[in-house]
């Protein structure tokens, strides 16, 4: 989509590949859903096919499958203690689908499923709400203590408590809007900068070694944000399970 | 390690699992007293990302007191009262979500100096 004389934000546009209908529910398959379809198929195919041999000197596709694997067992260790080992799963998942649809993102002609805030905010919201229901689940009634510090003068837990309960709903929208804001930010600027090339001529030189430059900032702004948001969710699922700050 | 090569004959054994099993909880017992139940510094984050996460955290609790405000607002009819007081409680938790998250940083990068040093001592 990098055709001249189109809008910049342009190549965030989401359109129907096949339209289903179900009644009043549009259900069509769209472009999103390609790449999260390839995202999802290329996280199987690179984990299967590493983990086929088993050999005791690893080959390339699978000492990828062990680094992503101790990095992770260790993200959730080191966040969330010995008992988080249950939902390391669930991280797991969540970091690895994120890094595949940021990187995948990076590759002309396809398209970054998560600089749509639809796509960061459903995920958001499945930690959210996970961690939630794993926190009333392992804490019972305790789980609300999160909501009053200890140690708190008592004349101040009026004003404290509304603050506490809506800074803990709002670890959704933040956790979205950064990653959404990363990606969106990322590729607006590339392709702005992508636009002055044609425009200055031989003087695009300039923009031209920037966007160079600038391709492998945003390679490591996709990896960066796919740990900050692991880690993240790890650390409010540590929050589910000691609710005593 | 701490026979060396006097002992050959009678420990020739290896270590039965289930004493293996011991020890390796041991070692988790004491890696994660070592860590504290702690945090793990981001080991790649300059100062400019971290500041960004912080503003992130201000703006969505800016963004989340409007939004649910303004809704409640037009649901009840009560325009503009809980979108002020709620935009309000929002900016404060907001406020305090990245100062959290600002004593997290400070927190991750000194305790990172501090574990090295550590190292390096012993």
């Amino acid at each position: 989509m990098a055709a001249g004389g189109e809008s910049p934000v342009h190549q965030f546009q989401v359109f129907d590949l096949i339209p289903i209908k179900l009644g009043k529910v549009d259900l069509s398959f769209t472009n999103a859903s390609l790449w999260m379809v390839v995202a999802v198929g290329l996280i199987v195919l690179v984990m299967t096919l590493g983990a086929n041999r088993r050999a005791l000197i690893p080959g390339r596709l699978q000492s990828l499958g062990e680094l992503g694997y101790d990095f992770i067992a260790n993200l959730v260790r080191e966040n969330v203690g010995s008992e988080g080992k249950k939902y390391f799963p669930f991280i797991f998942t969540l970091f690895m689908f994120v890094l595949f649809c940021n990187v995948l993102g990076m590759v002309p002609y396809s398209f970054s499923v998560t600089g749509q805030i639809i796509v960061t905010f459903a995920l958001a919201l499945t930690v959210f709400i996970g961690v939630t229901i794993i926190g009333i689940a392992k804490n019972g009634i305790g789980f609300l203590r999160l909501f009053a510090p200890a140690g708190v003068p008592i004349f101040v837990l009026p004003l404290l408590i509304p603050i506490e309960i809506i800074s803990y709903f709002v670890r959704p929208v933040s956790l979205s809007v950064r990653l959404f804001l990363n990606i969106m930010v990322g590729h607006t600027m590339l392709q702005v900068f992508a636009g002055f090339v044609i425009l200055l001529g031989f003087a695009g030189i300039g923009p031209l070694i920037f966007i160079v430059v600038f391709i492998g900032f945003e390679l490591f702004v996709a990896v960066l944000q796919a740990y900050i948001f692991a880690i993240l969710s790890c650390l409010y699922l540590h929050d589910a399970l000691h609710p005593h700050h | 390690m701490h026979g060396g090569v006097s002992d050959m004959s009678d420990d020739k054994q290896p270590p039965t699992l289930s004493k293996f099993d011991d020890e390796l909880r041991q070692a988790r017992a004491r890696h994660d007293k070592e860590q504290g139940g702690g945090k793990s510094g981001l080991p790649v984050e300059s100062g400019a990302s971290a500041g960004y996460r912080v503003s992130v955290e201000l703006f969505a609790g800016m963004l989340f007191g409007g939004g649910v405000g303004w809704f409640l607002d037009r649901w009840l009819g009560t325009r503009p009262w809980l979108l002020v007081g709620l935009f309000l409680l929002g900016s404060a938790a907001g406020l305090l979500n990245a100062y959290r998250a600002m004593k997290r940083a400070e927190r991750e990068s000194s305790g990172a100096v501090a574990s090295k040093a550590g190292t390096k001592k012993e």
